[in-house]
């Protein structure tokens, strides 16, 4: 390192600060506004969904602390950073919430938490929150471009990572920092970002848990540096910073949090999924479903071989024994065989697909057992996400089916009656009747009306 | 999967069969010792810039200890902020091997834990010493490899090992105690950018860890599972902090209840990093011997290479350190203040001392030179080669970091060095003395553990 190699006048951090700290409601286009209003609406009926899940009643209970903060779905009221880490579990726990096309992360799951529970927590308005959604979003998918690929490359988790310091811009542009303070905070952010990627292993929880920790570690950065604390403003482009650290390999785009600020929204663009599984499986699983619709048993499937991007190898297909007989319905989620072949017979892969009984189905696991990968070089993983099946038959046929981009995504974008039937269809899986859930979503439409965040309370239990 | 245990099962296993009378009476010395140096450091931080803010920041109300600190907060902010100030000087306890501090993490974790959960003080002394020792093994394993990646030792080792310890203290079962350490894998955290302008997150990185630790304690005891692979595994903890990866776990899991790396903590001397103390050293004997500061035409020092970007480069940084705070990794101003005052205590990393123009020009005269045979990280040694305005050569070396293992503080000493830091912040140097019996009761293991004292000292 040498003072060469430090950047001269305002550090990245510094001047895309200056950016979240003008950010207002008129220059707000009404193609973001209605992103993040979709984005309200899907991530609060997964947290319905998700409240009954034995992972939520471990955080929820096993947090220290009361506070004036809802959770949305329970009863119990934390302080701001455990609301922010229980809301964050809840979005993103049965991998149902949303992405990004062309550089894959969770983007609501961090951020949406960190604005709601530091409103709340601080008595700020609606518009505040909703400002605060926004920056966060908006921060989330610019910073994910910058380096593709390379933070999973390194063994990091992009959600936990990212997310620490996207909901630092959520939480900072929720209290209204000035730019010198958003400028602290991205640098505290950087000192609390982590989320190793082991849970791909067995399954284990934490990859629930990583949205969740990085909107808390981005409310506690955002409230930390509103008191003065001092930070390397230099955390994204210092020789020691963030990509420095969490992505080595790469040589880091910094355009992306410069160019087209307030006029280029890249948030706008975020994709809903419409199966509770890997983003990367979904047109697979529309193939498989279009599939059964031509009458084929699965008796009838001797093998299925499938073109696929390298990038999804090491965790969708490998180790391949082990993705053939996932060891929890959570596990499978994350089994491009799994969720190909319980597709095939449920012509669906929602909620109810990954419950662990489901994934032991010896009729789902025999199937699935006949799936094999081969990589495609010419696959455009991960700037679009295709879906690509090439069955041989017990008698010899061969067919070819394919869907050429993700529905949900930019090519298909769910609808917002879609939308709006989904989040119905999640708070009834968490147990609560319609007139309830459309009361939480016409809250969650009307974010940015509200003058204070009072009537979220309305919404525990 | 094989049925082989893995590295977070050994450690569990050892934690479920822990056998008190298994730990030699300096590994149960060096954690009163270790007590005693943190608490002692941590009040004397609390009316800085940096405790403040922590203090304001971490805000959740609650019955645990602030040090030093008449009200309380919720344990988990009261342990980041403990760790927070008790790491702020770079004063506190370290390791040889990999500069681990595992004073400010565990500590702190453990104390917080104490009140939380009511626990007796044998409890809280086995998850001391579980923590501490597991931090050291994992400085092992990591080497120089975390720093090299971009990561703080103290931060992401630190988290890991404050599940390990709360885990220990709580008593959890082997499967839930897998689970912290598999949970804490995904909270640790801590890059190392404030090398380039001498910022707090380096201080925080300490507190931060210690309440992670706690968080993923309570996590693995209420049933959420973590991957059992997560130090080893293919996607594990050390493939994402350390670079090269590290592979050889053997200095983590082997002799576990034999081998004991926390009977040789180091304990520093003087009120900066590590590495820069034998040459803290130096500059002071070479005083004594009579050298002025201004006889001096230029200084060589040679040094291990892994100490350079931490202290030695750049060099015209080094020399001319922006804040106290970066003064402290600076090895050209700490041999210089080391020189010019005789001392290198917390009154010699103020905003006028670092700008006093003696140590500055002194400073600005030392250059390094690598020595491919220097010891680092396995010891830390110091060497001064000044020559003067006349052509003399004079030279200085120290074989091995004062407050090492090779040359250990005493009781005494650490009390001394309490007393100064109490003074320094204001307050009754007797506190070191209350001290002293706290970290002694608490680690003979006798009763409950009254943390509500320390608010006095």
């Amino acid at each position: 390192m040498s003072k060469a190699d430090m950047p001269s006048g305002p550090a990245l951090a510094e001047s895309y600060a200056s950016w979240l700290a003008s950010l207002a409601l008129a220059d707000i286009p009404q193609t973001m506004r209605a992103a993040a209003i979709r984005d309200l609406i899907d991530a609060s009926g997964l947290c319905v969904a998700a409240r009954r899940e034995p992972y939520m009643a471990q955080v929820v209970q096993g947090w220290d602390s009361d506070g004036p903060c809802t959770v949305i779905g329970h009863g119990r009221r934390l302080d701001a950073g455990g609301a922010a880490l229980a809301l964050g579990v809840a979005i993103h726990g049965e991998d149902f919430d949303d992405t990004l096309e062309g550089a894959p992360i969770r983007v609501g799951a961090m951020t949406i938490p960190a604005a709601l529970a530091t409103a709340e927590r601080f008595g700020l308005s609606g518009e505040r929150a909703f400002l605060g959604v926004v920056a966060g979003l908006e921060t989330v998918c610019r910073l994910n471009h910058i380096a593709p690929g390379a933070i999973h490359k390194a063994g990091f988790h992009p959600v936990g990572v990212i997310g620490a310091m996207g909901a630092a811009a959520a939480a900072g542009v929720t209290l209204g920092l000035d730019a010198r303070q958003q400028a602290m905070a991205f640098g505290i952010a950087g000192s609390f970002a982590s989320g190793i990627l082991e849970y791909l292993s067995e399954g284990a929880w934490t990859k629930r848990l990583h949205p969740g920790w990085a909107a808390q570690s981005g409310v506690r950065a955002a409230v930390l540096a509103r008191t003065g604390f001092f930070a390397p403003r230099t955390v994204f482009d210092g020789p020691h910073g963030f990509f420095h650290a969490f992505a080595p390999s790469a040589t880091p785009d910094f355009s992306h949090l410069r160019t087209g600020l307030g006029q280029d929204w890249y948030a706008s663009r975020i994709a809903f999924k419409p199966y509770a599984c890997g983003t990367m499986i979904h047109p697979y699983i529309d193939c498989m479903i279009r599939l059964a619709a031509t009458g084929l048993r699965a008796d009838d499937i001797l093998r299925i071989r499938c073109p696929t991007g390298a990038g999804l190898v090491h965790r969708l297909w490998e180790p391949l024994a082990d993705k053939h007989r996932p060891p929890s319905g959570y596990a499978a989620k994350f089994s491009m065989p799994y969720c190909m072949a319980v597709g095939f017979f449920d012509g669906d892969a929602g909620l109810a697909q990954f419950s662990d009984a489901r994934a032991q189905d010896p009729q789902v696991l025999k199937l699935a057992a006949k799936i094999v990968y081969e990589i495609d070089p010419a696959n455009e993983y991960p700037h679009n996400y295709s879906g690509h099946i090439r069955v041989e038959t017990v008698d010899g046929r061969q067919i070819a089916l394919d869907q050429p981009h993700m529905r949900g995504g930019m090519r298909e974008p769910l609808s917002d009656a879609d939308i709006h039937a989904k989040a119905l269809a999640n708070c009834r899986h968490g147990g609560w009747n319609d007139s309830r859930a459309n009361a939480l979503i016409g809250w969650m439409s009307a974010l940015h009306d509200h003058s204070d965040l009072s009537g979220l309370a309305a919404f525990g239990a | 999967m094989t049925d082989q245990p893995t590295v977070s099962e050994i450690i569990a296993d050892w934690i479920v069969g822990f056998d008190p009378a298994s730990v030699p009476p300096k590994t149960l010395a060096g954690c009163a010792d270790t007590i005693l140096d943190t608490v002692g450091l941590t009040v004397a931080a609390l009316e800085t810039d940096y405790g403040q803010s922590a203090r304001k920041a971490f805000s959740d109300p609650g019955n645990a200890t602030v040090w030093g600190l008449p009200e309380g907060r919720a344990p988990e902010a009261a342990a980041a902020i403990n760790g927070t100030c008790g790491h702020g000087e770079d004063y506190d306890n370290t390791f040889e091997g990999c500069p681990v501090h595992s004073g400010v993490v565990i500590v702190p974790a453990l104390l917080a834990a104490t009140e939380r959960y009511g626990l007796a003080a044998a409890d809280v002394a086995r998850g001391i010493v579980v923590g501490i020792e597991v931090m050291c093994r994992l400085g092992l394993v990591a080497d120089k490899a975390v720093h090299k990646a971009g990561f703080h030792p103290t931060a992401v080792l630190g988290a890991m090992s404050a599940a390990a310890g709360v885990s220990a203290a709580l008593g959890l079962d082997r499967i839930a105690i897998r689970n912290a350490l598999g949970v804490a894998g995904s909270m640790a955290s801590g890059i190392i950018e404030y090398l380039a302008d001498g910022t707090s997150t380096k201080r925080l990185h300490a507190g931060w860890a210690a309440q992670s630790g706690m968080r993923a304690a309570a996590l693995g005891a209420a049933g959420f599972t973590g991957p059992a692979t997560v130090f080893e595994g293919a996607h594990g903890f050390f493939h994402g902090f350390s670079s090269p990866h590290a592979t050889d776990f053997s200095p983590l899991i082997d002799d576990l209840g034999t081998r004991w790396e926390s009977s040789r903590l180091a304990f520093k001397p003087f009120a900066c990093g590590t590495m820069t103390q034998p040459f803290v050293d130096c500059a002071i004997d070479l005083a004594r011997r009579g050298i002025r500061p201004e006889d001096v035409a230029s200084i060589t020092c040679e040094v291990g290479e892994g100490t350079v970007h931490r202290l030695w480069a750049p060099l015209a940084l080094k020399q001319t350190p922006p804040t106290p705070y970066a003064a402290k990794f600076s090895g050209p101003y700490c041999l210089a203040a080391g020189w010019v005052f005789g001392d290198a205590g917390l009154a010699q990393f103020t905003e006028a001392s670092v700008r006093d123009p003696r140590v500055l020009a002194l400073a600005g005269k030392v250059n390094f030179q690598i020595d491919p045979n220097n010891e680092y990280p396995a010891n830390y040694t110091g060497h001064i080669a000044a020559t003067l305005h006349d052509g003399t050569v004079v030279e200085a070396r120290v074989p091995c970091m004062r407050g090492g293992a090779q040359a250990p503080l005493t009781r005494d000493e650490l009390m001394a060095k309490c007393r100064a830091n109490l003074t320094f912040a204001g307050r009754d140097p007797a506190g070191a003395d209350l001290l002293s019996r706290f970290a002694d009761d608490l680690m003979a293991g006798r009763g409950t553990v009254e943390v509500a004292r320390l608010q006095l000292c």
